[in-house]
């Protein structure tokens, strides 16, 4: 198959980099494994380039292809020593104080969360409907339900907790 | 607290992200990379090549006797 020309392809990565940047924040904390992230994660689009299908919305196969990457990558490191959330990880708290900035607020989000969770709540809040999710990531739909519910249950309760604690 | 009160923390996140381009330089390098760059791989190869050679040996061995 012919190569697909790589100036519109480094187009294409530029326009759509944030994607990428904040997949790649979102698992990865120090530099240097962003850095390694974004360009596996480059390196796959480039060779699922060719099957790219113009009907598709370019977004969601960046996400499809970067998310995919990235959990694969994940698990197949056995040791990950240096990979930390957005903020220092520490152990999960019993109950989660409500804070003012939405920054800080996402930041106690991606800190609950697992892996795949993650995946499941950038797809979320990026607004794709749950056969979208289940389509990008490869799951059924009855799996992002259940999977969807049991987060927002997580977080329903940990605020619930603090809400009675400090009462 | 509920999932979709995340949203607008979200969107402030994706435009941090979002700031800092990426140089051409960079994804240029990557299209010219053949192999994925996986923190441990050469590690695991060659623990994977120690492995196959002592059971050579050991093979070898076993005829042998």
């Amino acid at each position: 198959m012919k190569d697909p020309p790589r100036k519109a392809f480094v187009k294409l990565i530029q326009d759509h980099q944030g994607i990428i940047q904040t997949i790649c924040s979102v698992y990865y904390r120090t530099a240097e494994d962003r850095q390694d992230a974004r360009q596996n994660i480059i390196l796959q689009l480039w060779k699922a380039y060719p099957t790219f299908r113009a009907q598709a919305k370019i977004s969601t196969w960046i996400y499809k292809v970067a998310l995919n990457t990235v959990l694969a990558n994940l698990r197949h490191e056995s040791r990950q020593p240096q990979r930390l959330p957005l903020t220092e990880q520490t152990p999960l708290p019993a109950v989660l104080p409500p804070v003012d900035d939405d920054l800080q607020q996402l930041h106690q989000l991606i800190n609950l969360l697992g892996d795949d969770e993650k995946a499941l709540v950038i797809l979320y809040l990026e607004g794709y409907r749950n056969n979208e999710i289940a389509e990008i990531l490869s799951i059924t739909i009855s799996n992002v339900s259940t999977r969807l519910y049991r987060i927002k249950n997580k977080i329903r309760q940990l605020y619930k907790s603090y809400t009675d604690e400090t009462r | 607290m509920k999932l979709d009160d995340y949203r607008s923390g979200w969107q402030q996140y994706k435009l941090m992200n979002a700031l800092s381009p990426l140089p051409e330089a960079e994804i240029l390098q990557c299209l010219d990379q053949q192999e994925p760059r996986i923190k441990g791989r050469s590690l695991r190869s060659r623990s994977f090549s120690v492995y196959s050679f002592s059971l050579i040996l050991l093979i070898a061995f076993i005829q042998s006797c």
